[in-house]
């Protein structure tokens, strides 16, 4: 309204007199220009800002300067905008007049800065001084409080500033500090932003720069983001390998799962850390160490920020550790020093297997103060004791004591321990050494015992002994020397000797004992010594340095020998006794004269006597002396002997002599007949004692005969493996004689793939081991397998080194065999099982095809050779049913023994196996008597002939002949009954000599393709129910092989052969006649 | 003389009627034990020759169940399977005494024992056997 009415006091009144219509209405159209207009240029300045937005403080400057001079009619315009943001203060002027405005803003711009509000009219600006017109300010603040700056308009026009011009600046300063507002917001958020830049860079510097990897991984895997140590790690040349990929595939394998668990349970929000390894692109295997902690995207999803580092060197840093450790554990364990730690109060926290071993105890047995139980009582006080002072104050222990608590297990050990100081000299323990010197300790004592062993020996010879420090002082005299010269230990001790020398010759002696004390030469001088009776006697004086191993002296030893005439004479006497007993005793030959006429011994010296157990004082004069003592059994042989020098001959006898106490010696006794003038005279004779020998003979004939008894193969090699002994035994085991064998390598018995056994076996008996029960394979002459149990054992030699090898090979084929019989029989219970389960099967269809041929011959009667095949199609299938019926365990053969006639059966048989024989071209030839008649089973009779025939046709598979002979005979051996014996012969391939001892067994077959193995086997259970016999005889050899086979069968049947088929009838319990 | 056959195999049962009616027997042949009781009725057979292991009524149960029908009728069983014989120790235990032929027969051998009498043929061994409780089968 103020505008209005402001509008309405303007001087337009005045200046607009128009006459026309009406005053009132074109003041009104005026005013509603004016209206228009005001309205326009508020519109245009209310969308200025948004022009502004995004420009600098000098673009808005100016904009607010255009805008004013387009819309308020000014003659200048001044606007000044402050500093915001990053840029400076900017003024801007406008002025349609000449400069002078420009120079009155500047003279006094600094006037109308400080002022707090600038708002309203300013006192009016002279334009120039040669113009009368004013210039009428208006002024507007920017912003609040001028906080943007300001503006200030200038119109020459007196009306200025009109209402609506005031309005118009008012809006437009507002305007201009809206936009300003917002471009310092933009430039502040410019800033913040940039700041932010910075700061991203830096970070990113920072994680580019780092050592250790740094990595985003998505929750399923993928890899954000790596930085360049990551991508170096992971062995990927440039980031575009890795980023984007999965990181599982970087993850070695086994660690995969383990990582995959980690990673989501971090994107799930935990943190956490783990190790694992990496393989890398490249397969290169590094150890990690990770540390991670979710962190929240843009995009909300939740990532692993994760920084890895390398700990590979780390790890092998600690496997280094560990394994030096493990290494002084091994060289503990294997030292044969014993050792152990403690603790720096002296407990014992490690003990090695050496030291556990000299001590006795366990590992745990040790630990703390434990081992002092182990100490010997007579040592533990003493050992505790000073233990505890070393632990307490420190020190070094070095002690010689016992272990162990029973005599029996004690053992000496020296300890020696050290105080173990940290680097920085701290306490931190002690370790220790336990060395066993139980063997020093004993030969110490051993040392002991002879030297006391020594002195009891030096004083029990005649001779005096004495021993001297290396200075010559006499610390020891023996027993001899202080009874010779009846002195006293203390008035002999070191030179007290002197006083019983002649003192003439001890000048002498003193000056060459020194001598040779200074040089370590031996001495050696006769002098006299006075005796207790008071008498001098000479003694030879010998004395010899003793000396160390370094070859320091470390005493004399000094003798001296009485070599005055008597005691000459005693030595020479006990000398020549020596030598006599001595020669005696070596000489184990007896000798004797005898006079084989008169039966006396001229001589039968004391060696003789000796061998026959005589006294040396008995005397052996006759023969019947010497008689006695030979043994009865040799006496005969002797006697003839004897009889036989008589009559001119040497003697020559091995015999053996019964001692008085019960002994029995063998003698070798050789003699000759000694001739006088061409009669022999006497028997000159020796005698040695060849006991030993003859015992070393019995007990090698011993083993001799145990080797060659033996069961078992024994064989005897060296170390090569070349045979030495071979044993009976072995002969028939492999068939290679012993003379073939020994020399040979042992390998020949040993089938090519076990070769390899023996260098097993060799290296084993070398190392002296034993193999006990080794079951293998030998393989004999004959290139047959045998199975053997070998039991080896090393042979030594006289001084224990090993020379070979004994070996005994057990046959363990009887083993074998009833392994496979006991399989056999299991056959045999599954056919059983088997036959019960088809028996309906079959016996169904037989029915069937009984009835059908049956009903076949009677419609065909009047057909004869129709009916004739018939009627033997029908006989076959009844055969067929009646084996059908054996065979599968249902119903038994009970219709009992019939007469057959034997050639009949045969003929029959060899009608049905006519069509065969005939595309086989095997010829036959019939022998046999028509009329021989036995009573049988007739359907087992014949199935019997029949196995043997097909058998036969089989074996001549390219023709031949067979043979059948049919004759009354007498069995063969024990019984002699009468009954038919029955030949049936071929001159097929034979049957190989390993296959003979089988061919009854049941399965076995050798047409593997053909046969059931059975056929044999029921032959010659037929034959045996019936009493009968079957026998074999086959040979492969070129020229006359074949095989032929024999039965014999009984007249009358043997009632044991027949009862078994009558408790099978019995017990089958359905039957039919 | 009337006779039934009575075989689970038609092969069998035919075939044998075929013989027996060649030798001038009245023959008639079911393949099981239902059938045969509701024939019997009506063939009245003298003579009922059946297999003892069938499906359905077996042998003896069908035997049993004819001597109700027909006191006079003789029985034969015949059978391929020792299974047969558990069954007949139990019919012999319950007082029947049955005949027993083992299959396969030959014809003739059957034919034999059609024209014998039937008592003398109750006194066989196999029936006395049968019921003897210590064979080992």
């Amino acid at each position: 309204m103020s505008f209005c009415w402001s509008w309405r006091k303007g001087g337009r009144i005045e200046s607009a007199p128009q006459p026309g219509p009406s005053p009132e209405l074109e003041r009104l159209q005026h005013e509603l220009r004016h209206l228009k207009r005001a309205l326009r240029d508020l519109v245009a300045l209310s969308v200025m800002p948004a022009a502004w937005v995004g420009r600098s403080s000098r673009d808005i400057a100016n904009g607010v300067l255009e805008l004013l001079f387009s819309t308020l009619r000014l003659e200048a315009a001044y606007v000044c905008i402050d500093a915001i943001a990053s840029e400076g203060q900017c003024e801007v002027v406008k002025c349609t007049e000449g400069a002078y405005f420009q120079k009155w803003i500047e003279e006094n711009k600094e006037k109308l800065r400080p002022r707090r509000k600038l708002e309203g009219v300013l006192p009016p600006v002279l334009l120039a001084s040669d113009s009368a017109a004013h210039l009428r300010l208006e002024a507007r603040a920017i912003g609040m409080d001028r906080s943007f700056g300001f503006v200030v308009v200038g119109s020459c026009r007196p009306d200025f500033p009109r209402e609506e011009e005031k309005l118009l600046l008012s809006v437009a300063a507002n305007q201009a500090a809206t936009a300003l507002q917002s471009a310092q917001l933009a430039a502040e958020q410019a800033a913040v932003s940039k700041e932010l830049i910075d700061s991203e860079e830096r970070f990113r510097a920072i994680v580019e720069t780092t050592p250790e990897c740094v990595k985003l991984v998505a929750a399923d895997g993928t890899l954000l983001h790596m930085n360049s140590a990551g991508l170096a790690m992971i062995g990927a040349e440039c980031a575009d390998l890795a980023l984007g990929k999965n990181i599982y595939d970087v993850i070695a394998p086994e660690n995969r799962e383990k990582f995959r668990d980690f990673n989501e349970r971090i994107c799930r929000g935990e943190r956490g850390s783990l190790e694992f390894d990496i393989i890398g692109l490249t397969g290169v295997r590094r150890h990690m160490e990770t540390h991670a902690a979710p962190l929240r995207t843009n995009n909300g999803s939740v990532v692993q920020l994760g920084v890895t580092r390398d700990v590979s060197e780390k790890k092998r840093a600690e496997k280094g550790l560990r394994e030096s450790e493990q290494r002084f554990r091994s060289l503990s364990a294997c030292s044969p020093v014993g050792f152990f730690l403690t603790d720096i109060s002296g407990n014992c926290v490690y003990t090695n297997a050496r030291c556990q071993e000299i001590c006795g105890f366990t590992f745990e047995q040790a630990l703390g103060q434990g081992w002092a139980e182990f100490v010997h009582p007579a040592d533990r006080d003493r050992v505790l004791k000073q233990w505890t002072e070393i632990a307490m104050q420190g020190g070094q222990l070095a002690q010689e004591f016992r272990w162990g608590t029973s005599d029996e297990s004690v053992r000496w050990a020296y300890v020696r321990s050290a105080p173990q100081l940290s680097d920085d000299g701290t306490l931190i323990g002690h370790v220790g050494t336990v060395e066993d010197i139980t063997e020093r300790k004993r030969s110490e004592a051993l040392l002991r015992q002879s030297e006391e062993e020594f002195r009891g020996l030096a004083n029990a010879i005649p001779q005096l002994v004495w021993m001297a420090e290396p200075d010559g002082w006499i610390y020891w005299y023996n027993q001899g020397w202080y009874s010779y010269t009846g002195t006293t230990p203390d008035e002999m001790a070191g030179w007290g000797w002197r006083t019983v020398h002649e003192p003439a010759v001890l000048p002498t002696v003193l000056e060459r004992w020194k001598g040779c004390i200074a040089t370590g030469e031996p001495f050696e001088m006769t002098f006299p010594l006075r005796g207790a009776d008071g008498v001098f006697r000479p003694f030879l004086t010998r004395v010899v340095p003793i000396r160390d191993q370094q070859g320091r002296i470390t005493r004399w030893f000094g003798t001296n020998t009485d070599v005055s005439p008597e005691a000459e004479k005693e030595k020479q006497l006990r000398i020549s006794q020596e030598r006599l007993h001595a020669a005696l005793a070596a000489s184990a030959t007896g000798t004797f004269r005898w006079n084989p006429y008169t039966g006396e011994f001229l001589e039968f010296d004391d060696n003789l006597k000796r061998l026959f157990g005589f006294d040396p004082l008995e005397e052996v004069r006759v023969t019947e002396d010497f008689i006695a003592r030979v043994h009865t059994e040799d006496l005969p042989e002797l006697v003839k002997r004897v009889d036989a020098c008589r009559r001119g001959a040497d003697f020559e006898m091995e015999y053996r002599v019964l001692l008085p106490h019960r002994g029995i010696r063998w003698l070798y006794d050789r003699a000759k007949m000694e001739w006088a003038d061409g009669e022999p005279t006497y028997l000159v004779g020796a005698c040695t004692d060849i006991t030993t020998r003859k015992q070393a003979e019995e007990v090698q004939h011993k083993l001799a005969a145990i080797v060659e008894s033996s069961d078992d193969a024994i064989i005897g090699k060296d170390l090569n493996g070349i045979v030495t002994s071979w044993n009976r035994s072995a002969e028939q085991m492999f068939g290679y004689g012993a003379e073939e064998m020994i020399g040979r390598s042992i390998l020949t018995i040993i089938p090519s793939e076990l070769r390899s056994d023996e260098d097993m076996i060799l290296s084993k008996i070398r190392r002296g081991e034993k193999i006990e029960h080794f079951e293998t394979v030998r393989q004999t002459k004959a290139g047959e397998r045998v199975d053997v149990s070998l039991s080896i054992s090393p042979v030594r030699d006289d001084q224990g080194r090993i020379i070979g090898a004994a070996k005994i090979a057990r046959n363990m084929t009887e083993k074998k065999k009833i392994e496979r019989a006991l399989r056999t029989t299991e056959k045999l219970a599954a056919a059983g099982r088997l036959a019960a389960t088809v028996a309906h099967e079959i016996n169904n269809p037989l029915e069937a095809v009984n009835n059908l041929v049956f009903l076949a011959k009677r419609d065909l009667k009047d057909t004869q050779q129709a009916s004739g095949h018939l009627v033997l199609a029908e006989r076959e299938l009844g055969r067929v049913a009646h084996i059908a019926r054996q065979t599968l365990g249902f119903y038994r053969d009970t219709s009992s023994p019939a007469p057959i006639i034997i050639a009949k059966t045969f003929d029959d048989l060899l009608y049905l196996y006519e069509k065969r024989l005939e595309v086989r071209s095997i010829q036959i030839i019939k022998r046999y008597k028509e009329d021989i008649e036995i009573t049988a089973y007739p359907g087992e009779i014949r199935q019997a002939f029949s196995n043997l025939i097909t058998n036969a046709m089989d074996a001549m598979p390219r023709g031949g002949t067979l043979v059948i002979r049919v004759r009354t005979d007498r069995q063969w051996g024990g019984l002699k009954s009468t009954g038919v014996r029955i030949t049936i012969a071929d001159n097929g391939t034979g049957i190989q000599p390993e296959h003979r001892a089988n061919l009854f067994e049941p399965f076995f077959t050798t047409k593997a393709d053909v046969g059931t193995g059975l056929g044999l086997w029921i032959t010659r259970g037929i034959v045996t129910k019936h009493g009968g016999k079957i026998q074999v005889k086959s040979s492969v050899d070129v020229g006359r092989h074949g095989t032929t086979f024999s039965i014999f069968l009984p007249f009358r049947e043997q009632s044991t052969a027949t009862r078994p088929g009558v408790a099978r009838e019995v017990s089958s319990g359905i039957g039919v006649q | 003389m009337k006779i039934m056959v009575v075989d689970d195999e038609p092969i069998i049962a035919d075939t044998l009627v075929d013989i027996l009616r060649g030798e001038g027997y009245s023959a008639l042949s079911v393949s099981n034990g239902e059938s045969a009781i509701k024939c019997a009725e009506m063939f009245r057979p003298d003579v009922l020759v059946t297999d003892v292991i069938m499906p359905g009524l077996d042998g003896i149960e069908t035997a049993k169940a004819v001597l109700k029908l027909l006191s006079r009728c003789r029985i034969l069983l015949f059978s391929g399977q020792a299974a047969s014989a558990d069954l007949l120790t139990k019919a012999t235990s319950e007082g029947y005494h049955f005949e027993m032929l083992a299959k396969p027969i030959n014809p003739e051998v059957l034919l034999n024992v059609l024209k014998q009498k039937p008592e003398s043929s109750a006194q066989e061994h196999p029936i006395r056997r049968a019921a003897c409780p210590d064979g080992d089968l």
